[in-house]
């Protein structure tokens, strides 16, 4: 009797180690999942604010090779991407950017694309003149945010006027001209709409990526832009006008 | 009958020595194991940890020439590392056709529009060798930046990445 309790005691003492080992396990195996995920979040994040601070000095011209025929990420069998669509385009796409002068920059653009008289509207034209704020923006994020798409991230630009300047606040997207391309990798209808929809050119596509139960990151650059004075209006125009650079990414589906 | 059975003190207890030796053995093992497992963790998160150190440190301005990069690199990023107690290697990869990444970061580094500035912090006396570092299991990150396109001496500026290569 007292060696079977003696055996006894043994295998309960095994047991509790055998409960407290796979406690240890347990632990490591968490251990450090959060610090992990707070220095992905940090490279993406730095990344994304890299990109939004490149594009104020990569000038436009040296984007006119992006999509050309020999460019093998804007091409899936011959056809072109379609949220790449029109990138490819000779005389409106990237290689339309070969005209600007050396020293005009993606947001040079884009700021004037966004000054057009009386109206704020993303375009890629200054009143009349072409101004391909939009374009040019669209071929700098296609290929400085080739490391995101290879992972399977989409992305979306969008310039939001915000509600409030001390905050930089959520406010309205600018919008864009008539069922015209977004600055996008994506072709979710749920987050980029539908051509021709009621408020396509006006959707905030950051905003609807979140609805649409995405896990989103994003980062906003602000800028100024000063529009030009408004022939036909009364009213004193050409004042500064705030705008917010807003950069979302997340995981598709 | 019950005498018979009696082995002695230390002959009756004899049985249960082996679940009791066997359970300080597996609880000892575990937390070595434990103990291990979590100093690699640690030490790979210290890596990371310098990789984004030095990454702010490279990636301050949104554009940078190799004078810059190079003056940058050698004040700034090689105190940092020396002070983490990491190596590196850090490139200003000019893509002045197109963004490229590749599997390898040995050919990420090194294949740019023209000759990539660089600059590393390695062991004193240690000559730096890209194979030898792909085997330490280094931390890269890469970061857009506006680079002299389409020559080292433009005025233009146009695509390229920042490179670093962290390990200890």
């Amino acid at each position: 009797m007292k060696a079977q309790a003696a055996i006894f005691d043994g295998i309960t003492f095994l047991l509790l180690t055998m409960f407290s080992v796979s406690l240890m396990y347990v632990t490591v195996a968490g251990y450090g999942q959060q610090e992990d995920a707070v220095m992905r979040s940090a490279h993406v994040m730095n990344y994304m604010q890299s990109f939004t601070k490149s594009i104020y000095f990569v000038n436009a011209q040296t984007l006119a090779k992006i999509c050309s025929p020999s460019d093998d990420s804007c091409f899936r069998e011959g056809q072109v991407y379609p949220w790449y669509a029109g990138l490819n385009d000779a005389d409106t796409g990237c290689n339309a950017l070969k005209d600007y002068l050396g020293s005009i920059s993606v947001t040079d653009l884009l700021k004037r694309d966004l000054a057009d008289p009386g109206i704020t509207l993303l375009d890629d034209k200054y009143g009349g003149i072409p101004a391909r704020g939009k374009t040019a923006t669209r071929c700098a994020a296609k290929e400085l945010m080739k490391p995101f798409i290879a992972a399977g991230y989409k992305y979306y630009l969008e310039v939001v006027d915000p509600t409030s300047r001390q905050l930089y606040s959520n406010g309205d997207p600018v919008p864009i001209a008539k069922d015209s391309q977004k600055i996008t990798n994506s072709d979710d209808e749920k987050v980029i709409g539908k051509p021709g929809q009621e408020n396509y050119e006006r959707m905030s596509g950051c905003e609807e990526a979140v609805k649409a139960g995405y896990k989103v990151l994003s980062v906003s650059a602000p800028f100024r832009v000063t529009p030009a004075k408004d022939e036909s209006s009364t009213q004193e125009t050409g004042a500064e006008k705030h705008f917010v650079l807003r950069v979302c990414i997340w995981p598709s589906a | 009958m019950r005498l018979k059975a009696f082995v002695g003190p230390l002959g009756d207890d004899f049985p249960s020595i082996f679940p009791i030796v066997a359970g300080v053995l597996l609880f000892f093992g575990t937390l070595a194991y434990a103990a291990g497992v979590i100093d690699e963790k640690n030490s790979y998160f210290e890596v990371r940890k310098a990789s984004l150190g030095l990454a702010y440190i490279l990636t301050q301005k949104g554009r940078l020439s190799q004078m810059e990069f190079k003056s940058l690199c050698d004040t700034q990023a090689v105190d940092y590392a020396r002070s983490k107690g990491v190596k590196f290697y850090a490139a200003l990869v000019p893509q002045c056709d197109g963004v490229k990444f590749y599997d390898d970061f040995r050919d990420s580094v090194t294949a740019g529009s023209y000759e990539p500035e660089s600059c590393s912090l390695t062991k004193q006396g240690e000559t730096l060798d890209l194979a030898e570092v792909a085997k330490k299991n280094p931390v890269v990150v890469n970061y857009p930046m506006a680079v002299p396109c389409p020559s080292a001496g433009a005025y233009t500026y146009g695509l390229g990445t920042v490179s670093v290569v962290v390990w200890r």
